[in-house]
């Protein structure tokens, strides 16, 4: 640690913060500034952060996606409210589109029931059976 | 037996690699493994020294309707192998539909084979969703997931906790799913700081050994050999060191 850290440590001690807040301090503006090289990365952030759910949160900088990250941590189960579904504005990629709560995921629907299969499929089936 | 899934959204980050290293590895501290491809590519045999020639495989006894039993491939390290098997694209759709209409299909024939309860199952999966992920997250008790240190995997992991979250994460007697960052290369910001911010969000959700990008590991591949037994110095090789014996500290806080 630098003479610099520790002068800050001490100066944190001095108005009352504790060693761990400050190390998570650091922590978090170390993870600021690896975000702020990225264009990416940083409206990865911004766009999480834009959702108005987390507008509160904001400050203790426990945004609704760590809060999810951390909600599955060891397969337990999140409270009630954590276990809503992603905000739109959070996801990205192909479950950009997430359906409404309530709807059924369209990843769910390739394993509902489906219906009897079409003759092509069986034959197709029994014919490779058969060889 | 413990069944750990190996997925990832995006494809060629590593989940092969990771999952024929990491059976090897367990295998050399000693415990029993059984490797199972659920991906049609049908790579895992080649990673875990099954010959060429071997067509054999979980797919082609799906289509003939016949159980995994007579399946006896085995790595030169002792690793147990049900490679997916040579498929034509038609068949592979014929399988698909079969998953489809069987959500047990991978229970049940794992059932089937009556294994120890010691025993740890690892499943190569395709990436992105697909019918075989679906199977495999449907009875995994831990899954790994596989990312790079690029922006590209860092954008898609909100889909893959959606994902998660959907199918299985939360199932009676479920350990927990997992990151592993694979081709890190400490010489690089962008690398550094998508490690950097991927830890800062997923805590201990991250495995703590990144795995390196070593060229010992695709040159282990060419050798059809796992790293360790290729070049045990390698840095890739105590990453997987370390990744194996972290992931038994899992097994056994599970068994605790
Ligand atoms: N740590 C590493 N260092 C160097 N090369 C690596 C490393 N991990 C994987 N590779 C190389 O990256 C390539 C892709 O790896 P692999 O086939 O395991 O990815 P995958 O996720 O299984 O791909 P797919 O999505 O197609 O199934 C391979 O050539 C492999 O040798
Ligand atoms: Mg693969």
């Amino acid at each position: 640690m630098s003479d610099v850290d520790v002068d800050v440590k001490n100066l944190f001690k001095k108005i009352g913060v504790d060693e761990p807040a400050y190390q998570e301090l650091r922590r978090e503006s170390r993870t600021d500034q690896a975000r702020e090289r990225w264009p990416l990365l940083n409206s990865l952030q911004a766009e999480e952060e834009a959702a108005p759910v987390k507008q509160a949160k904001r400050s203790a900088k426990k945004s609704e996606l760590s809060r999810l990250f951390k909600s599955l941590e060891g397969g337990k189960a999140p409270p009630k409210e954590e276990a809503e579904p992603l905000p739109r504005e959070a996801a990205v990629g192909p479950f950009r589109k997430l359906p409404e709560a309530g709807a059924p995921n369209p990843f769910n629907r390739l394993f509902e029931p489906q219906p009897p299969p079409r003759n092509f499929w069986q034959s197709m089936f029994d014919k490779l059976k058969k060889s | 037996m413990t069944v750990i899934a190996v997925i990832s959204m995006k494809g060629g980050v590593g989940k092969t690699t990771v999952t024929s290293n990491l059976s090897a590895t367990l295998t050399r501290f000693g415990q029993r493994v059984l490797v199972i491809d659920l991906d049609p590519q049908n790579a895992l045999r080649l990673h875990c020294g099954i010959p060429v020639h071997e067509t054999g495989g979980i797919g082609r006894d799906t289509l003939q309707g016949v159980s995994w039993e007579n399946l006896d491939f085995r790595s030169p390290g002792g690793v147990q192998v049900l490679p997916f098997g040579v498929v034509s694209d038609e068949e592979c759709m014929v399988i698909e539909r079969h998953l489809v209409e069987h959500p047990g299909w991978l229970g049940d024939n794992l059932a089937n084979l009556g294994l120890d309860e010691d025993i740890v199952i690892l499943l190569d999966t395709p990436p992105g969703p697909s019918v075989y992920l679906q199977q495999a997250l449907s009875i995994a008790d831990i899954v790994l997931v596989v990312l790079l240190t690029d922006a590209g995997s860092y954008a898609v992991l909100p889909a893959t906790e959606t994902l998660l979250k959907h199918y299985g994460a939360f199932r009676r007697g479920f350990l927990g799913s997992y990151y592993v960052l694979n081709q890190v290369d400490a010489s690089r910001t962008l690398s550094r700081d998508v490690m950097e911010v991927v830890r800062h969000d997923l805590g201990a959700r991250l495995m703590p050994f990144p795995i390196h990008r070593d060229e010992a590991v695709s040159e282990s591949l060419a050798y059809q050999k796992p790293v360790l037994d290729y070049d045990r110095y390698a840095q890739a090789s105590q990453d997987f060191e370390q990744f194996a014996k972290w992931l038994i500290q899992k097994l056994k806080d599970k068994t605790a």
